[in-house]
């Protein structure tokens, strides 16, 4: 019998339950913080009640014990964006015909803090974001990888600053310490 | 070699301690101040929200409010800087709670390649020869540290990272004592309060610093790394 293209109910439960075994084992040594490699040898492929094997040894060419810590990293990036270049931009003019807007940007990762002129497309906005897009709208421009499920990918991510409008209180206080500011350097009428 | 070149985890984290009404922080009251966008509110995920604790998820962000505890944390470095605005924008937003500290705090884990290099930076900062004379079977656990600064003070602990094989894990709290401003309220204790308004004064005045800080910590721990090769 051909092994890749038969398999029985019996041995696809035995998969299923390696799985389910395998990230039930991550989660609790991740969860507990004991991946090292002082951890147990634990044997995924037999049941923990009866001893049985859960797989059919012949079929899946495994070792049978595993180490936790082998794929801590893993468990440490799950679904991450890790940024390797960023820059703080400010919107110069948002041209809503063709999507676009012209940008300055700041670059916040070297220590010179380089500037530029950027043109972005609206699409590269997160869309939670696009209402913020406005000249004078500060925003974050990272360049990174992006892990999902194990995968790492290099992505760009253009994130809107959100901070709330000034409230009409605190506007009339800037007023009024203008006002107050502008008395007293105004020159003597007498 | 920078030190961020060996991130393999980082979170960044602010906390903020006062007296706070735990229950009114949910992803939808964020989403209502426009502190995160509608969609990261609507799947925000509440683990507990009652009326001591309130703890949730929303995309990039976690929160984690009791009645004294304010804590904000990211884990994807993409978001610091939105993690500051957030915490500027809550306390813009109630201006009038009571605070008295302040914690900015960066937690890493790097990568080493081999356990001696581990072993050998540990073995700089604690020479276990020291204590092997008297004692049966000494370990490195934990050393921590601490340094005064204008606001308060930067402390800093190393140990072996419990997620990166031979890994070192660093942990960074600068932590603001002197918030500043007229004091409103004064605990059992004899901690001092003052209005969360002084808070967001100091995010704008003293965060880029404070981060600043926290980064030469983690380069100059870095260099002793390196020294040690």
């Amino acid at each position: 019998m051909n092994s890749t293209s038969s398999v029985s109910d019996k041995e696809k439960e035995g998969v299923v339950l390696v799985d389910h075994e395998l990230n039930s084992h991550l989660l609790a040594d991740f969860f507990n913080q004991k991946l090292s490699n002082t951890s147990p040898k634990i044997d995924l492929f037999k049941d923990s009640d009866s001893n049985r094997p859960l797989v059919n040894e012949n079929w899946l060419d495994l070792k049978t014990t595993f180490r936790p810590a082998k794929l801590s990293n893993i468990a440490s990036k799950k679904n991450e964006f890790l940024s390797i270049q960023k820059w703080q931009g400010i919107v110069e003019s948002f041209d809503e015909e063709n999507s676009t807007f012209l940008a300055t940007v700041i670059d916040l990762t070297g220590p010179d803090r380089k500037k530029g002129s950027v043109e972005f497309d609206v699409d590269e906005v997160d869309p939670g974001d696009w209402d913020l897009i406005a000249e004078g709208a500060i925003f974050y421009w990272n360049i990174g990888y992006q892990y999902s499920q194990g995968v790492r990918t290099k992505s760009s991510l253009i994130r809107f600053s959100r901070l709330p409008p000034w409230k009409k209180k605190f506007i009339e206080t800037i007023k009024e310490t203008a006002r107050n500011r502008f008395s007293f350097f105004k020159p003597d009428q007498t | 070699m920078n030190y961020s070149e060996a991130i393999e985890h980082q979170e960044h984290s602010i906390v903020v301690l006062g007296k706070f009404n735990a229950q009114i922080f949910s992803p939808a009251w964020f989403g209502m101040e426009g502190l995160i966008s509608k969609e990261e509110a609507y799947e925000g995920e509440v683990k507990i929200n009652s009326r001591g604790v309130s703890v949730f998820k929303a995309a990039w962000l976690e929160v984690e409010v009791t009645d004294d505890r304010f804590k904000v944390l990211t884990r994807q470095s993409a978001y610091y800087e939105m993690l500051r605005e957030l915490t500027r924008g809550t306390f813009q937003a109630l201006n009038n709670t009571p605070v008295r500290a302040v914690g900015v705090n960066f937690q890493t884990h790097l990568r080493m390649y081999k356990k001696e290099e581990l072993d050998s930076f540990i073995d700089t900062l604690t020479p276990m020869s020291l204590w092997q004379n008297y004692f049966i079977e000494p370990n490195f656990e934990r050393i921590v540290l601490k340094d005064k600064t204008e606001h308060g003070y930067v402390r800093w602990s190393v140990e072996k990272s419990v997620l990166v094989e031979h890994g070192l894990y660093v942990d960074i709290n600068d932590h603001f004592e002197k918030i500043g401003g007229e004091e409103v309220w004064k605990d059992n204790l004899g901690n001092t309060y003052v209005k969360a308004e002084k808070l967001v004064d100091l995010i704008i005045n003293s965060f880029p610093e404070s981060v600043q800080r926290c980064d030469d910590t983690m380069s100059k721990i870095w260099t002793i790394k390196l020294a040690t090769k």
